[in-house]
Order: C-alpha cells, then structure tokens, then sequence
C-alpha cells in the first residue's frame, strides 16, 4: 500500500504539467510561468528547439525558436583539431547511428521534448530514442566514484528563478552536434534554463573543455512551448540493427584516441599554413577530389594551377555544398590560407559558388 | 534489393536522426545528399513498407526502358513524423502499385527521398519533409 501511494504521489507531482497539454487547453504564451509549490519556476511542457545540428550556425525559425551561434572558426586545441578533422561518420561511424545516448547538446534534436519537474527534480524526456535524464535541483554535490557516462553526472541548482545544471565526468565520446563537433571527457558543461513567461524557455549552455577548446564556447536558444504537441516512442534500433550487421551503416565499435590528425598530416594542418592572411582568390576549378580522404581541387588562378585543400567531404555535403556543385570549368572564390612551405599550395576557409559562401573550416 | 537499400543507407548515414522536424535551415542542410533541383517519378510495385524509425524506407521496383525490372530505394523520415502527418504502417502495401515524387540521389544511385506518393486507389499522401519547399517539383519525369 505505501508503495502504490508513493508511486501515485510521484504520478501526480510530475503529472499536472502533462495533463494540461493533452487536455489542449487555449495556451497564453505571455501569461507568467507557472511556479512549483516551493515558489521556484516550473519548466514542465513539450518544447519545440531550435533542432540546432552545427554550433557554429545563427537560425531565427518562424515557430519562434532560435541559436546564437558561435563563431566558426571554433577555438580548438590541436587535440580538438585533430577530432573535428578525423570525423567522418560515413566512413569511420558514429555512435548515434549505432543507437548509442546522444549526450546533453546533440540530444537536442528537433524532435520533441518534454520537462516534468517537482520540488527535487526535474525530468527530460527525448523523444529522440526515447531517452531521458533526471536531475537533481537541490544543489547537491557531484557523484563521486561514479563510472563516466555519455550525458555525464549533472547537478542542478537554483541562481534566483535560473536554474543552472552542471555536468562532468563525461565519457568523452559524445558530440555536440550531428555535425561532429567534439568534447571530451575533461568537459565541464554548465547549462542555464529561465522561463521568462508561459510560453518560452531561455537556454543556455557553455562548454568548459580545455582539452578540446582553447576557451569556453557555448549558445544561447530559445524553446518554444508546443501545447497540442504529445510524446510517442521511438526506437532507434528497429530499422539501424539490420543496417549495421548488413554493413550499409558503419557500426561504431568504440572510441579512436585521435591524437594526431590522421586527415590533414603535418604538412596539411592549419598550423603549416599563413594564417595572419586570409587571401581571396578567383579562379577556375579545373579538378576536383571531392570524396578524397583529404579532399582538394586545383584551381587557376591568373592562368596559374594552385592546390586548394578542402575540407572533409561530409562537412562540406551537411553545410550545403555537395560534389555536384563543383564543375569543371565554372568560376570559383574562395577565401584560404597559404602553404609555409608550398607557394602554390592553400587551404580553404570558406568557399563561395554563385551567390552562397560555405564555411569549410 | 538488399544492396540497393545498403547503397542508400550507406550514403544517408550521416544525416540519420536528423530528418525530421527539423527547421528549414538545419534540413535544408541534412538533405544535402538529395537532389534539390528537380524530382522524378518512379511508377511501380511496392515491395516493401519499412515501418521503422529513424527512417521508413519505401522499396520498389519498376520497368526499365529496356524491359528490365529495376529497384529503387525511397527513404522516409521518422515514424514519428510520418504518423503526426496521418501515415500509419499500413498507408502502403507491398504489392500495390504507386507513383512516387521523389528527390533523387545526388551520387546517381537508385535511389531517392519520398515527397509525395500517389496510391493505386488514387489517394495522394503527402510526405513530411522538413523544408518541402526547398526542393524544387520539375514537370513530370518518368523513371525509365
């Protein structure tokens, strides 16, 4: 008996929020938030996120949901470098493809996500391969002597009516985005959550990795309350276990040290390269290696050939510039560096074809 | 068929997680694998009706100009999205014939991302594409 009150106790505390949206009641976006029994701000709803894919990237959607960005180039140390320049999930997988936990940042995905919250927790819910994270919020200290994990051990407390969760003790494997930007297990990750009104959560995180990044990096997005919006079940691997054993999805088998850049050599890294200058050169493409391990093209510039290195192929496809853009013959701008050693050899920055300018770094 | 669909997936690994519901921009980029200059028909027997997430997957095979039987692989986003857009596992059935509007590959591989499917009763579905409109529907095209 005092188990089943206990349960229906829990059922009812994290329950008041879910009722109200499937009773799809009229929402008012502004009215104030509303409040937990102990007067702080109740987070709990389905929210709709700004589904941001690469931290780099700026979007205002028109549901209302946005990213600030932060400005590419990112910080990397030459271990991050190394990660970022390694990472093809074509060819090499990637653990989300092996239905592996996403992690905080890249759990964020556009599909939706619920909040239940009482007086001691609160609860994300993923729809994302059905996964989901309890928090404490009462300011308790770390786990200690726990095991590493992919979201890491997080600790909420209170900062006035922010609440403010850190991470640490990541595994280190996870990405921050489907794009692959890296982290590692030296991460400390702190995310702020406000609910200004009904209808809008400000969220921000910051990323404290100096084994990764050479300063903290983070965003700032905002979440959108979507009322009329349930969560179903979703499973992974009911369409990816055949992919994987059949092989059309490179299975992920655990983590590859990458120390060094097994991409860009030595002489291939920024660091052969001028970066105090930044040159813009227009030329013909006469040749392109666009799935190259280390991709390249040869453009002439003032009826010189020049080797521009470009960027892995999977980045340059997820940031929109795909092989058949690059033709032969057709004009091209690129912005890059100059080789230390090899006068005619750069590496590109951005690339821009017609009127779009794409980011390679 | 097998290997048809392995191509595919080999190639939308990547953006695995990423189709559905996603903004306009962020989709944009997910679906840089597909085509988004025109689309083509293709008019045939539905094989199979992958009811799965992270992605269904429509297989069909169709007559060749030559008068072969060729597959074409069709990828879908989530269940998810599909089942809010009114799709269930049995909205089609192996053995039917339909026509399909689809975003083809950009690597020429026999295969494509579903837009719209028209059924054998005539019943148009829609697919829940994020981003519908940032693939351009060229005049109709058969697949031959």
């Amino acid at each position: 008996m005092k188990t089943f009150l206990l349960a229906m106790g829990f059922f009812v505390a994290f329950s008041t929020g879910a009722f109200a949206q499937s009773a799809r009641a009229k929402v008012d976006m502004n009215a104030p938030a509303p409040r937990l029994s102990n007067g702080k701000p109740d987070f709990s709803g389905v929210w709709a996120r700004p589904g941001v894919q690469d931290l780099t990237r700026t979007v205002k959607n028109n549901n209302g949901t946005s990213n600030v960005g932060e400005p590419n180039p990112l910080p990397f140390t030459p271990w991050g470098q190394a990660q970022w320049d390694n990472y093809n999930a074509t060819k090499n997988g990637d653990y989300a493809g092996s239905c592996m936990p996403f992690g905080w940042i890249r759990s964020f995905t556009p599909h939706p996500m619920q909040i239940l919250q009482n007086n001691e927790n609160i609860a994300f819910l993923f729809e994302q391969s059905t996964m989901f994270q309890v928090v404490n919020t009462e300011g308790l200290p770390h786990r200690k002597d726990w095991p590493p994990t992919w979201f890491g051990d997080s600790r909420g407390r209170w900062d006035g009516d922010a609440l403010v969760i850190e991470a640490v003790n990541f595994n280190g494997w996870t990405k921050l985005g489907t794009i692959g930007h890296p982290m590692s297990d030296q991460a400390k990750l702190t995310m702020t959550f406000r609910r200004p009104d009904m209808g809008h959560i400000q969220f921000k995180w910051v990323l404290d990795d100096p084994k990764t990044y050479t300063r903290p990096i983070g965003n700032e997005r905002v979440f959108v309350l979507t009322p009329d919006v349930e969560l179903m079940e979703y499973s992974c691997m009911e369409g990816n276990l055949s992919a994987l054993i059949e092989g059309s999805i490179t299975p992920w088998l655990g983590p590859k040290e990458a120390d060094t850049n097994l991409v860009y050599d030595e002489q291939h890294q920024w660091s052969a390269y001028d970066l105090a200058n930044a040159q813009k050169l227009s030329g013909i493409l006469r040749q392109v290696a666009f799935n190259d391990t280390m991709p390249r093209m040869t453009l002439e510039v003032d009826g010189k050939p020049l080797v521009v290195i470009l960027a892995p192929a999977p980045r340059m496809e997820f940031r929109d510039l795909t092989e058949d853009m690059l033709k032969p013959g057709m004009t091209l701008t690129v912005m890059a560096h100059r080789s230390k050693s090899r006068p005619t050899e750069y590496r590109a920055q951005s690339m821009t074809v017609g009127r779009q300018t794409i980011d390679l770094r | 068929m097998q290997r048809g669909r392995g191509l595919l997936r080999r190639i939308v690994v990547g953006i695995v997680f990423l189709a559905v519901g996603a903004t306009a921009v962020i989709a944009h980029h997910s679906f840089a694998v597909f085509d988004h200059s025109q689309t083509v028909t293709v008019t045939g027997t539905v094989t199979r009706f992958q009811w799965t997430n992270p992605h269904g997957f429509l297989e069909m095979d169709y007559r060749a100009a030559d008068g072969s039987t060729k597959h074409f692989t069709i990828e879908l986003t989530s269940i998810n999205m599909l089942s809010r857009a009114g799709w269930t596992s049995r909205s089609v059935k192996a053995g039917e014939m339909v026509k399909a509007m689809v975003a083809p590959l950009l690597s020429g591989e026999p295969g494509g991302l579903l837009l719209e499917v028209t059924l054998g009763d005539g019943r148009k579905l829609v697919s829940p594409v994020p981003a519908a409109n940032t693939f351009t529907r060229t005049p109709e095209k058969e697949l031959r």
